[in-house]
């Protein structure tokens, strides 16, 4: 249990410049998850944490002791790689206890720990078995007991669910982090899936290009999300984003003809909003649907629709765009007919949950 | 690809015309140690089989090619051994860890250039150092050329073995504490036996077979058995049947690699070639 | 304390071992070829005579060069034969192996391991034993080859003792011996090629030839390259067989610069003119070296550019 402090982080390899100035504060205890599209620098970030890779400018520290420059075996640090890296020559028992006989570490504690963790990940029997005899389950696990085995200050986990089948993925990451929260330890857990970021993070660090985007806990980032880019990269599927014109008159708004909801905080807030050259971001399922039109409502003609089971998004277009919603089957009666390509639908947002985008920074002006 | 039965029987055709064709001189050149020298020389195709020949070769009093024969074995393994343990190490080193630029690159160069050009064009020169420190035709003088002669075939062939190894594998023992000797010994080193052994299959094989290196620096009492195979060709009188003893003695280790270790050969053949 | 003591520990044995594992193939490396290089280079000046088993020296300018560039005919004679000899040879092989590669891998081969094996005799064998080999079957009184012609009533032939033919039978063993190295390595290739890019092609072309040269062949084009340059560089070393099959007789007409360097140090002794042909031809090596892969890389370049 320990945080880590990065401040102005600067890494390039060659002339690329992958991170060009980055802060971050890790709180002690916290479940952090670095998340972010292909390129956005999270495993650098991770791996600049953990010390396989130096950086060009900034210093790390973890509970106020610099470890910048310092081997990546001194750092008290563990990690979980993707691929696992498992010793294939190793037993799983030597594989978990590698680390601490390079340590040195007393032999009745190695034993414990080991006799711990085979508990704690349910590997007990497979000790003497190579990881070419486990399924990729067990393997999984048997990289996690090689971190838990060293009692880290802190735990850094590169993208460990990437390689599990869809089924394993969601159980282990219910398991992982119950782990987290019995081992009250500091992880870092990386990712480019946001659903595993929304479902395991107490915070989500989002990049692009190396610059963090947002940084706050799940609920917060879906709700108010800093920009564009946020915005899109959260939620699934992702948001709607309609183009067109900012209307304001005595208190009441409303974008290319579709009034929009507002409440007196968001007046205020979108008061000095440019009117063209923005963007409007709706989410699906945040949109109402219904079959008869009315003032507040725009018409939707439906292209395509995809069943689900409980929900079916419907694909279509309007006056101000595509637009896919979602529509809950069980709560609107009227619509559990079924909808179906050429069928139009009125639709209107829902209170308060849509956003407003800058057009050309991206920035959210009905943030905060 | 298509298979018309015409073509395969033409392909296959070809393809063992050729192995017949290197099987059969082996096979005569075989037949002929076997054989009395008044049968070689006449022609004879079914001659009574002796090993008169083999006895004159490794028995006689003049005979000497035993000695020849554990000479080419010394050097063979000594060298060989040599080569792999500073090529593995190397090639480690260089393949994973930092390494500056004026070391990496220079070395990998001339290695690269040296093993391209001709032997014979560095024996002169070798010759004239081991003359002028007294090691002229010791059997320290043949083995240390060979090993620098193999040394950068081993070096590329360990540095696409070991750089085939995953890299998570080495992060993984980094971060479990490990200094870079550790990671060598205990991850490394376990790990990449196989190509080692195809590596030491090869590099035997180039001691071994190594004609120039020995003809030039070798003495009367060390030298290898190419070198005394030749001579048996230098005389007015050539000593067929010798020749063609000696012959199947020289294939024997040879042979033997392929039939044991053939999926190594091949495996360090594909991987030096590739370099 | 004791924590970061063992951390400055680790370093200084981290920075050890980088040194400890180079230091032997770079030692050996620079005693046992840049330092015979150098030397080499200087001695190629001087005279050296030997007396009493120690050698004189006698610093003679460039007379060794303008001996070997004015009056000299035999290394020249070698320069000529090397050249012949690595051409037609590597491109035979070439052609050869391809060939065969491409008719096992269009047709399916049967005993494979076995033919592996049997192809691989060549490679292991030492060259000097190849050279005893053909020696004796080349042989024009003995040898098997003349054996064979003579059952079918075709007089003898010196295949080893006919100026006019020795090259080419030098070169034939050369062939017979690096044929089924390429073929082994174009098979490895064949067979290392994206099956659904073949099958693919398959629709488009309208005859096995056409996917030979427009799909095949650009696709082989870097393993074809390497082994190319791999043979070519190899058969400028060829001395062992030389040695054997021929001596580099009768007269100059199998004469390789190998075998010229090899007379002139150890059987004329004429160690400062030995030194002057080793420079040259090091030299003249090296020279054909970088531009051919220079070549090879402003190709590969235009190439992939051009995608």
């Amino acid at each position: 249990m320990a945080d880590v402090v990065l401040k102005g982080i600067r890494k390039s390899f060659g002339p690329h410049e992958v991170i060009p100035s980055l802060d971050l504060e890790i709180r002690s205890g916290e479940f952090l998850v670095l998340v972010g599209p292909s390129g956005c620098g999270k495993s650098t970030l991770l791996r600049i944490i953990a010390g396989l890779e130096g950086v060009n400018a900034g210093t790390i520290s973890v509970d106020g002791d610099d470890v910048t420059g310092r081997d990546p075996g001194d750092r008290d640090m563990a990690m979980v790689f993707q691929s696992y890296a498992l010793y294939p020559h190793m037993t799983v028992a030597e594989n978990l206890t590698f680390a601490l006989r390079m340590r040195k570490t007393d032999e009745a504690e190695v034993m414990r720990r080991l006799d711990d963790a085979l508990r704690m990940l349910s590997l007990q029997g497979y000790e003497d078995r190579k990881p070419g005899q486990l399924s990729g389950g067990q393997r999984q696990r048997v990289a996690m007991g090689r971190a838990i085995v060293r009692q880290p200050r802190v735990f850094l986990f590169d993208e460990p669910l990437s390689n599990l089948d869809a089924k394993l993925r969601a159980s282990t990451r219910l398991e992982l982090r119950e782990l987290h929260d019995k081992l009250h330890a500091t992880s870092v857990f990386v990712t480019h899936d946001q659903i595993e970021a929304m479902t395991m993070a107490d915070r989500i660090v989002l990049l692009d290009r190396g610059r963090i985007q947002q940084i706050d806990p799940p609920k917060e980032i879906y709700r108010n999300p800093r920009n564009r880019f946020v915005a899109s990269f959260i939620g699934s599927p992702e948001m709607n984003f309609l183009e067109g014109t900012l209307e304001m008159s005595d208190g009441a708004a409303s974008f290319g003809g579709l009034p929009l909801p507002l409440s007196e905080r968001r007046a205020a807030r979108i008061a000095a909003a440019p009117r063209t050259a923005v963007e409007l971001g709706i989410r699906p399922e945040h949109v109402d649907a219904s079959r008869t039109s009315g003032d507040d409502r725009i018409e939707l003609r439906v292209v395509a629709v995809e069943f689900t089971g409980q929900d079916a998004f419907v694909t279509g277009t309007t006056t101000l765009g595509r637009l896919t919603i979602r529509l809950d089957l069980h709560k609107d009666p009227d619509l559990s007919d079924g909808v179906a390509a050429g069928d139009t639908l009125y639709v209107r947002p829902t209170e308060d949950d849509w956003h407003l985008f800058d057009g050309t920074s991206g920035d959210c002006l009905t943030h905060g | 690809m298509r298979a018309g039965t015409a073509s395969r029987l033409l392909a296959n055709a070809a393809v063992w015309g050729y192995a017949f064709l290197i099987l059969g001189p082996t096979l005569w050149v075989l037949s002929n140690a076997f054989k009395y020298k008044i049968d070689i020389i006449t022609g004879a195709t079914f001659a009574p089989v002796t090993w008169s020949n083999f006895e004159a070769l490794l028995f006689s009093r003049q005979a000497h090619f035993l000695l020849n024969l554990l000479n080419s074995a010394i050097v063979g393994v000594v060298s060989t051994a040599i080569v792999i343990v500073c090529a593995t190490m190397a090639a480690f080193t260089l393949t994973w860890l930092r390494v500056p630029s004026w070391v990496r690159w220079p070395l990998l160069g001339w290695a690269l250039l040296f093993h391209m050009l001709p032997t014979l064009t560095f024996v002169g020169s070798w010759y004239l150092m081991y003359a002028s420190v007294g090691l002229q035709g010791t059997y320290l003088a043949v083995i240390l050329t060979h090993v620098v002669h193999n040394l950068p075939v081993a070096l590329f062939l360990m540095i696409s073995f070991v750089g085939a190894l995953p890299k998570d594998l080495f992060e993984a023992a980094r971060m479990d504490g490990c200094t870079y000797g550790q990671v060598f010994w205990r991850i490394a080193f376990p790990l990449v036996r196989g190509g080692m052994i195809a590596a030491t299959a090869l590099v035997f094989i180039f001691s071994w077979s190594d004609f120039a290196i020995a003809l030039t620096l070798s003495s009367t009492s060390t030298m290898t058995a190419p070198v005394a195979i030749a001579t048996f060709a230098q005389e007015y009188d050539i000593r067929y049947g010798e020749m063609a003893a000696g012959t199947i003695l020289s294939i024997i280790p040879a042979l033997g690699l392929i039939l044991v270790g053939q999926s190594f050969i091949v495996r360090g053949l594909l991987a030096g070639a590739v370099k | 304390m004791t924590v970061s003591r063992d951390r400055d520990d680790k370093a200084r044995r981290n920075r050890r071992w980088i040194v400890v594992s180079l230091a032997p193939t770079i030692v050996l490396l620079v005693v046992l070829t840049i330092f015979p290089v150098l030397n080499m280079f200087g001695i190629s000046f001087f005279d050296v005579k030997w007396s009493g088993g120690s050698p004189i020296f006698s610093f003679i300018g460039l007379d060794n060069y303008r001996r070997l560039f004015a009056g000299e005919v035999v290394y020249w004679a070698g320069v000529r034969n090397t050249i012949i000899f690595a051409l037609s040879a590597v491109t035979s092989q070439m052609v050869l192996g391809f060939s065969m590669a491409l008719a096992v891998r269009a047709a399916g081969s049967v005993g494979r391991t076995l033919l592996t094996g049997i192809f691989l005799m060549p490679i292991v064998i030492p060259p000097i034993v190849i050279g005893t080999m053909w020696r004796l079957i080349l042989g024009r009184e003995f040898g098997l080859a003349n054996i064979l012609l003579g059952l079918v009533g075709i007089p003898q032939v010196d295949w080893l003792g006919d100026p006019r033919i020795a090259l080419a039978s030098v070169i034939f063993v050369d062939i017979w011996h690096w044929t089924p190295f390429v073929f082994l390595l174009m098979l490895a290739g064949l067979e290392s090629l994206d099956q659904e890019i073949l099958e693919a092609s398959r629709m488009d072309v309208t005859s096995f030839w056409q996917a030979v040269r427009h799909v095949i062949i650009p696709m082989m084009l870097p393993t074809i390259l390497i082994t190319l340059m791999f043979r070519l560089i190899l058969s400028f070393k060829v001395f062992d067989e030389v040695y054997l099959l021929t001596s580099g007789g009768p007269g100059t007409s199998t004469e390789v610069v190998n075998f010229s360097i090899y007379r002139t140090f150890f059987a004329q002794d004429q160690v400062g003119y030995g030194s002057a042909m080793s420079v040259v031809t090091l030299l003249s090596i090296t020279l054909l070296i970088i531009v051919g892969r220079g070549v090879v890389q402003r190709r590969a370049a235009a190439r992939s550019s051009r995608r």
